[in-house]
């Protein structure tokens, strides 16, 4: 199961890398194809390159995702942990997975949609939906965050408390750290639901936290399934 | 947020003072206030673990002389000795401290790109350190795990501080890896959006460069030791069984069952050995600086150094169990870890040769950073060459518990960076404060530390090939193939190490001394290129760079340049405003 770490190794090493011979060659000063006429409220600021909030945003992913890798190759070397080790069998019981876990996940992928609904009507300067979209994708994600708290009541009530073994340790352990960004995302979502009311704010001004909230909630939708499926197949 | 990101639209934009104390020292979101408040803080908690040292050492020279050294205190000293100055001082000083001085003002922006959360990075920080000393006065008092933490022993009763030092250790290095992480993504975006007009990538001066990739590391390794972190508390407070296998303690079988230690000290490697180079890049990066600057003489195969740095970067992500060869993991990954642990001698070897060519035939000026930097190659070499030894399975097994390890990593990513840090200090200091260092007493600062240091190790390893084992409290009595005489290099050992740990009280001295009463440095004392010189104010003021900010027409290294009227030009200059330039040019773009 060290193979997981090894894998876990090479990809963040690969995405350096990507990033890194991405951006050898670039000039940050110069304008770009993509670029967007930024106005703080302190006055014009003109013409900007690629944002530094977007690419912090993707430096930010690339340290989440070696977070979760990481977690999720613990997952693998505890799950292995004592078939070979000697004492013969191993003891990783599988938990019972609740069924509110789909409907979550269905949540989820609602939030995510909503979220891209809301960037695209960005785009369309139709402000009574972005804000409209917007707020559901919130609304969708607090769901998910509520479902999830259901899920571990249900779980401990079957019996599967924090210290009941490794499987049930981890299943709180990868959903608590899954939800805790959600929870994240969601200040970074009500600051811009906030910055929406007030009548002052041009929706074009908005649009970059919108599409990066988007980002990032397809990210952690992207995480949600694979620990999903990790967590339903074992 | 992100007043100065982009060159082009900076000149209308207004920039806002801080007007008060407390906003423009205190809460101050400037990137060089955050920097000196990181320095700062740094080097007091590192002046703690300094002081731990000297504990120890007075313990291993005259064992059974000091009462208030009990062993468990030992081994409290021991964990936060090596932690303090693997993460809160080295770490916090070359990423917090010199990234936030340097990076801003060598890529010619104005600020960090989100000044704000550099504040906060800083706070937090603070609140780490604070957590970490609190974990002194908890009760059963620090943790004393040894500063890889490893379980079972870390949380079990034996160990001292094993129910709250262990928790406050964990607590304080989560927060550190937050502080950590909000800093780092200022430093990437800073490094790759906000360079002034002409600094491409590779015209970034080889400290940006060091300081960078380092912080690409820590953002990608720190993660591994977050989890570990959260899965640790988790085993000591909730009871859950992640790295506690089934044990007994004090004749008590625990709850605890089937957890794999090994599969913590994976973690911990994982992130632990990308740390040597968290440390070591930013060291690489500036000592390359200083040499080029003092020895008059462009740094040799500037391309070779950013891909040694970019490659040694990459390696370092899969070298980490050549620190678990004892650990009974699978002996075959240990021959894997091993090829690779040499291969990345290879990277290392290039920046040392080019550091040694840049040197050649270089108009030297020993001033004191250029001392500190040429002392920096001796004892990497030093420290390095004992890796090669250490990176073998059959030489590591029978050393891995003795002090030729202390010796090993101790001048390797001890001595050297610090080595670094102290030349950087020397060098920089001018710019932080308007006035010089004083030169008497860096000098004596310098040789003592230095040949102080070799004092100390190099008989370390002697110690380490006759077998003496590190970690230990006392070993007189307990070991009996020890001949007396190493118990005489012990002594020897413990004086030294109290001289220079005093020599570094004239440091002290030097830096408040010099800020009130030192030589007036001028805008530019060493007649250096990198953009950071070329400030209109010394110290620079808010904003850095007056009305328009600079533009860069060349690379970091234009020194001693054929046909030029002074020995350097700065980055900065265009070359309509050089005399007939001849081959620099050529030199340029060649290099």
């Amino acid at each position: 199961m060290n193979i997981w770490v090894a894998f876990g190794a090479l990809v963040t090493g690969v995405i350096v890398w990507f990033l890194l011979v991405r951006r050898l060659s670039t000039r940050s000063w110069e304008r770009h194809g993509s670029s967007v006429h930024l106005r703080h409220a302190r006055g014009d600021v003109g013409e900007v390159g690629v944002p530094p909030a977007r690419i912090a945003l993707w430096v930010f992913l690339a340290v989440i995702t070696s977070l979760f890798g990481l977690f999720i190759s613990a997952y693998f070397i505890r799950m292995g942990h004592g078939h070979g080790a000697g004492h013969g069998i191993s003891d990783w019981h599988p938990v019972s997975k609740p069924t509110i876990l789909w409907f979550n996940t269905a949540m989820l992928v609602l939030s995510g949609a909503t979220m891209q609904a809301a960037r695209r009507a960005v785009r369309l300067n139709d402000r009574a939906r972005v804000t409209g979209f917007l707020f559901a994708g919130g609304v969708f994600a607090i769901l998910f965050i509520g479902g999830q708290l259901v899920a571990w009541q249900q779980l401990r009530d079957a019996g599967y408390g924090l210290t009941s073994g490794p499987a049930g340790a981890f299943f709180y352990v990868l959903t608590g750290v899954h939800g805790l960004h959600l929870l994240g995302g969601l200040v970074v979502w009500l600051k811009t639901m906030t910055r929406m009311r007030a009548r002052a704010v041009e929706l074009i001004e908005l649009r970059l936290s919108i599409e990066l909230c988007t980002v990032y909630w397809h990210y952690l939708l992207v995480v949600w399934l694979v620990m999903f499926v990790l967590l339903l197949s074992t | 947020m992100a007043y100065a990101a982009i060159a082009d639209r900076d000149h209308t934009h207004p920039l806002h003072e801080p007007q008060s104390f407390l906003t423009k020292y205190i809460w101050s979101q400037d990137h060089k206030v955050i920097a000196i408040q990181y320095t700062i803080t740094a080097i007091a908690i590192g002046l703690v673990a300094l002081t731990l040292s000297v504990l120890m050492r007075l313990q291993l020279g005259f064992p059974h002389s000091f009462s208030l050294i009990a062993p468990q205190n030992y081994y409290q000293f021991i964990t936060l000795h090596g932690m303090i100055m693997v993460i809160y001082l080295l770490t916090a000083l070359f990423l917090g401290g010199f990234g936030n001085y340097l990076i801003p003002l060598m890529c010619g922006a104005r600020d960090m790109v989100f000044p704000y959360l550099n504040m906060v990075s800083y706070w937090v920080y603070l609140l780490a350190v604070l957590v970490l000393v609190a974990g002194f006065f908890v009760p059963g008092g620090a943790t004393g795990a040894g500063w890889t933490l490893y379980p079972p022993q870390a949380i079990l009763s034996g160990s001292p501080g094993a129910r709250w030092g262990i928790v406050c250790m964990l607590a304080s290095l989560a927060i550190f890896i937050v502080a950590f992480t909000m800093g780092g993504l200022n430093y990437v975006t800073t490094v790759l959006q906000a360079r002034c007009r002409g600094m491409t990538m590779m015209r970034m001066p080889l400290s940006v460069w060091g300081i960078f990739m380092a912080t690409v590391l820590g953002l990608l390794a720190f993660p591994a030791l977050f989890v570990s972190a959260i899965m640790m508390t988790l085993d000591c407070l909730a009871g859950t069984s992640f790295f506690m296998p089934a044990v007994s303690s004090m004749g008590q079988p625990l709850a605890y069952n089937g957890g794999s230690p090994l599969l913590f000290q994976h973690l911990f490697w994982f992130f632990g050995h990308p740390e040597v180079y968290i440390v070591a890049l930013p060291a690489f990066g500036i000592v390359s600086d200083l040499l080029s600057t003092h020895a008059r003489r462009h740094i040799f195969g500037y391309r070779m150094m950013v891909w040694a740095i970019l490659a040694i970067g990459c390696l370092s992500f899969v070298v980490w169990a050549h620190h678990m060869y004892v650990s009974g993991m699978n002996p075959y990954f240990g021959f894997f870890f091993a090829t690779t642990t040499l291969i990345i001698a290879v990277p290392t070897a290039i920046k040392v040769y080019n550091w040694v060519l840049t040197l050649w035939r270089g108009d030297i000026h020993l001033t004191v950073p250029m001392l500190f930097a040429i002392g920096f190659i001796f004892t990497f070499i030093n420290g390095g060459l004992t890796g090669l030894f250490l990176g073998n399975v059959p030489v590591d097994v029978p050393l891995s518990a003795t002090y030729f390890v202390v010796a090993h990593f101790h001048l390797v990513m001890g001595v050297s960076p610090i080595l670094v840090v102290f030349g950087a200090l020397y060098h920089w200091y001018p710019k932080m404060t308007g006035r010089m260092l004083d030169d008497t007493l860096g000098r004596i600062h310098f040789w003592i530390t230095f040949v102080g240091t070799y004092m100390i190790y190099m008989p370390m390893y002697y110690l380490g090939i006759l077998g003496l084992p590190r970690r230990y409290y006392a070993w007189d009595q307990a070991i009996q193939f020890i001949p007396p005489s190493a118990h005489t290099m012990n002594k020897w050992i413990t004086v030294t190490a109290l001289f220079v740990a005093a020599v570094q009280l004239v440091f002290l001295f030097n830096l408040v001394w010099s800020f009130f009463k030192g030589k007036p440095a001028g805008g530019n004392p060493w007649r250096a290129t990198t953009l950071e010189w070329q400030t209109p104010d010394t110290p620079p003021i808010h904003g850095n760079w007056g009305e328009r900010l600079p533009v860069v027409y060349r690379w970091a290294y234009d020194y001693s340049v054929p046909g030029a009227k002074e020995d350097f030009i700065p980055q900065n200059v265009p070359p309509d405003k050089l005399a007939p330039i001849g081959h620099a040019q050529g030199q340029k773009s060649s290099s």
